[in-house]
């Protein structure tokens, strides 16, 4: 599918349905990026816990060659 | 004789009523709006969250017990949405980052985006949203496979390979 094709599919999508169902669709996309948002604020927490672990590690290391 | 000029709120035609807009009506778009603005909002909110990600090299998920198991569930969930937005639109699934890049791209770009988001562009602002939302689910799930890959994982990934040529 060409960029074009692609651009004029979802203004197709969008210019079929009224003004109820675009409102519907909208509350639905806004969820799904909220429940993203949260999802992608978890994976943070969890990388930036393993990445804390890690230099604390380092850290130790490094002191007792020192 | 003196000509007054009448604006168009003062014609009326004998018969008619001037069209109005039902409460249903007037109740949804005010609705819309307020959706549009916040889908802005949460849209941007996602860039800057996806710019937080750590940057690959600094985690090892070996080190971590269940930390690879995790991963893989958030990104085979991100996916799967990837995916149900893709067949929503009539898009299908395969092959189309590429081509999804490109018309963000021509909404105005990505680091114009939240802007773009912000002032409700109404027909546009499906166009731009998913074009950014979906590039973003992507995205994330890139970089959650740059954290999955080890040398562990690319070493079975090859014994795959080997065992299906």
């Amino acid at each position: 599918m060409t960029q074009e094709e692609m651009l004029a599919k979802i203004k197709e999508f969008e210019s079929s349905l009224t003004s109820g169902e675009r409102l519907k669709w909208l509350q639905e996309l806004n969820e799904n990026i909220k429940k993203t948002n949260e999802d992608v604020k978890d994976i943070i927490g969890v990388l930036q816990v393993a990445k804390d672990k890690r230099e604390t590690e380092e850290l130790k290391a490094k002191m007792k060659i020192g | 004789m003196s000509h007054e000029k009448i604006g168009w709120d003062k014609v009326t035609v004998e018969g008619t009523k001037p069209v109005e807009k039902s409460e249903g009506e007037a109740s949804i778009e005010a609705k819309t709006e307020k959706i549009e603005r916040e889908i802005g909002v949460n849209t941007a909110m996602l860039s800057e969250n996806i710019a937080q990600l750590p940057e690959p090299g600094t985690v090892s998920v070996e080190e971590h017990p269940g930390l690879r198991e995790k991963l893989s569930e958030y990104k085979e969930s991100l996916l799967r949405n990837k995916e149900f937005f893709m067949t929503k639109l009539g898009l299908g699934t395969a092959g189309l980052v590429g081509p999804l890049y490109g018309v963000i791209a021509s909404q105005g770009g990505l680091p114009n985006m939240p802007a773009t988001l912000e002032s409700g562009i109404g027909a546009g602002l499906t166009v731009a949203t998913v074009g950014l939302f979906v590039a973003g689910l992507d995205q994330i799930a890139t970089r959650i496979n740059v954290y999955l890959e080890t040398k562990e994982h690319k070493e079975e990934l090859l014994g795959l390979r080997k065992r299906h040529l």
